[in-house]
């Protein structure tokens, strides 16, 4: 299963590809078959929208794949240490 | 890292030779390959090696050489005067050797004949390679007249000694300095 | 402070022109991403995980409190409230949109500031010890010779397009605050027999996969011949630095390749030709530069100030502070200020719009209007007079701007890492601000005493692991983050490289790490001025790296 991602020409923002047009939310990432190469090269072909076209694996809907995972899930999330948000990292207790 | 992707093709783009004045070169070179016997009624350009082989019994109308990044430039400096034109490439335009090797010619070299960028030559580096000593490229361009004017006009104001008749900025400064003195 | 002259501004204004009509250009699809690509990098302005991201220049780390409230401005207008000033004394936004650049770029020249350069294989922003000018040992300004290499590296036609970037770093006393040893070449001032300055040349130097510390390629040049030996030097680069492999495509690779005894002997063939040229600084030149940096009007006061003493006695929280944060001055009754962008908890080198401004007003009122960013990510007041010490603590206090910190455990110098990095292996913040939370107790720092932890995201080392008292090193492990662990490193005048302990750590596991090994230097220091690296120096690693993977 693969998606496709790439970041948005006009503020670089990250996004997938629904389907019909380009979303910044993973969730609603279309989840690509043997279809995926052709929707890659015709990104590619014309990087107007958006910049840097890849194919992302995914592992279930919303979720990239195991190998790709800290680095795609920053990319679909944000960065995770502007909000309180520390995936990972317990905060450590000590005297 | 970004996953690589497979990169679409580039667009070609005409190239059209052109002297760092804007105005069109000289086209009547032609390249020989090193297999090839040399026209002796033509201007024609050998390769670094060739003309390092055989220089001395080189006959040609007019005669040129091709270097290339990796090539040392002062192995020429003795037949200067022989030839009229050296073709600098650039294979790749992020390899910057060639713009030693043209301030090497002017500057060392004393080098007075035509020296032209060919390969990789994008609008964006011209106005640097004019400052080495460029006379002529063939400009890989959709508007190649358009982006040697543009590159002419680049700097106004440099700041440091080159190849060019561009004053380094200390002695701009200093003329100011002795006009407001005055 | 350097001010522009009509040349240098025509040339930072021709050059947003020029970047301007670029971005036009691509925006409505006359140019491919492919070509646009070397153009934006030129300016600075690299495409990152979650957006793009515009890095500007602040040479040699000076700034005036005009320039820092045009950055505060720029933060809050073009960006999300915030700028993160990095380990090469550059400030990076986060969250500019393409669009918005050219303008930014004309609002940075405004106030005599550019993003030129900031990127590419070329020469990059200079950097210098931020503490120049302030110190009382220090042989020549810095800032000075720096102002002069940047002028001529600006838009050099021949050096524009090397095999990799190039970074010079500068030094003007004999502590070295600028780690020259650890930069492509690193230039230390120091006296020559006949009382003028020279320079020692470092070559070859740097971080990253393959790192070194520099040899010395010349001990005592004369200022003058300064750009002809620059120009020397990146000419043999330029033709024989290796161009197959861009791992391998930095100087110090050809400087080791070909030894410094040989590589001084290419050099030296080449500065024949080039010195007493063109290139000879004339010393008009250098004066007039040096005047832009003459000495504030420093008043004549007590080297002892009363009213100090007094605030010190009775407030405890300033007299920590100033036992950390603030350094002697050269003039007496005046103090250097460092401004600690470590506040626990938060990304290091990070500062607010708000924040800014508060530094730039507080440069205003008591430091001359001068602000020094420095490498290690923080602000410096370099001129404060000692009697407005305790006004100034206030002030920075109220701005979140007074964590009393600097060169203990807890200032952690970070690159970006996977949280923005495009290039990045792991996060580095994350890990900063779990040692920092761990080791929070600021009396035990206090007690720990100079401790310089370093954390890079990736094997390019922004965040300079490789000389870190403790450097930590972001590897990705199948998806995963983990870390590797380096002992031992330094940046100063006596600079060397970490030593790599063993197998890396899942983040989670690097704060407890990180505390066994300071609880075992802190049992076998041999007393409290055996700072953390001299203990190591005398007992080598291997007692720090077993404390390292006592539990695991």
């Amino acid at each position: 299963m693969k998606t496709l991602t790439a970041n948005r020409l006009d503020d670089g923002a990250v996004v997938y590809w629904d389907g019909a047009g380009w979303t910044t939310d993973i969730s609603a990432a279309a989840l690509l078959g043997a279809e995926a190469d052709g929707l890659l090269q015709q990104a590619l072909a014309a990087e107007t929208v958006v910049v840097g076209p890849y194919l992302l694996d995914m592992s279930g809907p919303g979720t990239p794949d195991k190998r790709v995972k800290s680095r795609e899930t920053i990319r679909a999330n944000g960065p995770t240490v502007q909000t309180e948000f520390r995936a990972g990292f317990k905060t450590p207790v000590r005297a | 890292m970004r996953p690589s992707s497979p990169v679409a093709p580039a667009p070609a783009l005409p190239v059209l030779l052109l002297r760092a004045d804007g105005a069109p070169a000289d086209a009547a070179w032609i390249d020989v390959a090193d297999d090839a016997p040399v026209p002796e009624d033509q201007a024609a350009v050998v390769s670094y090696a060739r003309f390092l082989a055989e220089g001395a019994t080189l006959r040609a109308a007019r005669l040129g050489v091709r270097i290339a990044p990796a090539d040392k430039v002062e192995a020429l400096a003795p037949h200067l005067a022989r030839l009229a034109l050296i073709v600098v490439t650039f294979p790749k335009f992020r390899d910057g050797r060639g713009y030693t090797t043209a301030r090497l010619l002017r500057e060392r070299f004393g080098y007075q004949g035509d020296v032209r960028a060919e390969g990789d030559v994008l609008r964006d580096q011209l106005a640097f390679m004019i400052r080495c000593g460029f006379s002529s490229f063939a400009v890989k361009d959709r508007a190649p007249q358009e982006a040697v004017a543009a590159a002419l006009r680049r700097f106004s104001v440099v700041y440091q000694p080159a190849a060019d008749a561009a004053p380094p900025i200390w002695r701009r400064r200093a003329s100011v300095v002795r006009a407001a003195a005055e | 402070m350097y001010r522009y002259d009509e040349f240098d501004a025509a040339i930072v204004r021709e050059r947003v022109a020029e970047f301007r009509d670029q971005v036009e250009r691509r925006l409505r699809g006359e140019l491919t991403e492919d070509q646009f690509k070397p153009l934006r990098l030129m300016n600075g302005l690299y495409l990152q995980l979650h957006a793009y991201m515009l890095r500007v220049a602040i040479p040699y780390g000076v700034l005036s409190s005009r320039q820092l409230e045009r950055l505060a401005r720029i933060a809050r207008v073009y960006d999300r409230g915030y700028g993160h000033f990095t380990t090469r004394q550059n400030i990076q936004f986060n969250w500019p949109k393409l669009g918005d650049v050219p303008r930014i770029l004309e609002e940075l020249a405004e106030v005599e500031m550019h993003a030129i350069q900031t990127s590419g294989n070329c020469i990059r922003n200079v950097t210098a010890d931020h503490f120049a000018a302030a110190v009382a040992d220090e042989v020549d300004d810095p800032r000075v010779w720096s102002e002069i290499i940047r002028q001529w590296s600006t838009f050099h036609p021949e050096f524009s397009f090397l095999p990799r970037k190039f970074k010079i770093a500068v030094a003007g006393a004999p502590e070295d605050r600028a780690a020259v040893q650890v930069h492509d070449v690193g230039l230390h001032i120091r006296r020559g027999a006949d009382g003028s300055a020279r320079f020692v040349v470092y070559v070859g130097g740097g971080q990253g996969r393959t790192p070194f510390v520099a040899p010395a390629i010349h001990d005592d040049l004369p200022a003058e011949h300064l750009l002809s030996y620059l120009e020397a030097i990146l000419r043999v680069y330029n033709r024989y630095g290796r161009r197959d492999n861009m791992y391998k495509a930095r100087i110090k690779i050809l400087v080791s390749a070909l030894g410094i005894a040989q590589f001084r002997k290419e050099v030296d063939e080449e500065w024949a030709h080039l010195k007493d040229g063109a290139l000879t600084v004339p010393a008009e030149e250098v004066a007039r530069i040096r005047a832009y940096f003459a000495p504030p009007p420093f008043k004549t006061l007590p080297a002892r100030s009363a009213a100090f003493e007094q605030a010190k006695a009775d407030h405890k929280r300033f007299a920590r502070w100033t036992r950390t944060n603030v350094h002697p001055h050269k003039a007496p009754g005046y103090a250097i200020v460092t401004v600690s962008l470590k506040p626990i908890g938060q990304p290091p080198g990070d500062a607010t719009a708000d924040q800014m401004d508060a530094a730039a007003a507080l440069a205003r009122a008591y430091s001359f209007d001068e602000i020094r960013v420095t490498h290690e990510q923080n602000l410096v007041l370099p001129h404060v007079e000692q009697d407005q010490l305790f006004e100034v603590w206030k002030a920075l206090d109220a701005a979140g701007l007074a964590t009393p910190n600097v060169g203990l455990i807890s200032d952690i110098i970070a690159c970006p890492g996977l949280d923005y990095c495009d290039l990045a292996n792991a996060r580095s913040i994350s890990v900063a601000q779990a040692i920092a939370e761990t080791f929070a107790d600021l009396d035990a720092q206090e007690k720990i005493g100079e401790l310089k932890i370093k954390i890079s995201g990736c094997i390019n080392a922004c965040g300079h692991h490789h000389v870190g008292h403790i450097g930590i090193l972001g590897v990705d492990k199948k998806g995963e983050e983990f870390y590797q662990i380096l002992l031992g490193g330094r940046a100063d005048e006596r600079a060397r490289l970490g030593e790599i302990t063993g197998r890396g750590l899942p983040g989670e596991a690097i704060p407890d790490a990180i505390a066994r090994v300071v609880e075992r230097y802190l049992s076998l220091r041999l007393d409290e001025r055996e700072r953390f690296i001299d203990a190591f120096e005398r007992v080598g690693a291997q007692p720090f790296e077993e404390a390292l993977y006592a539990s695991v």
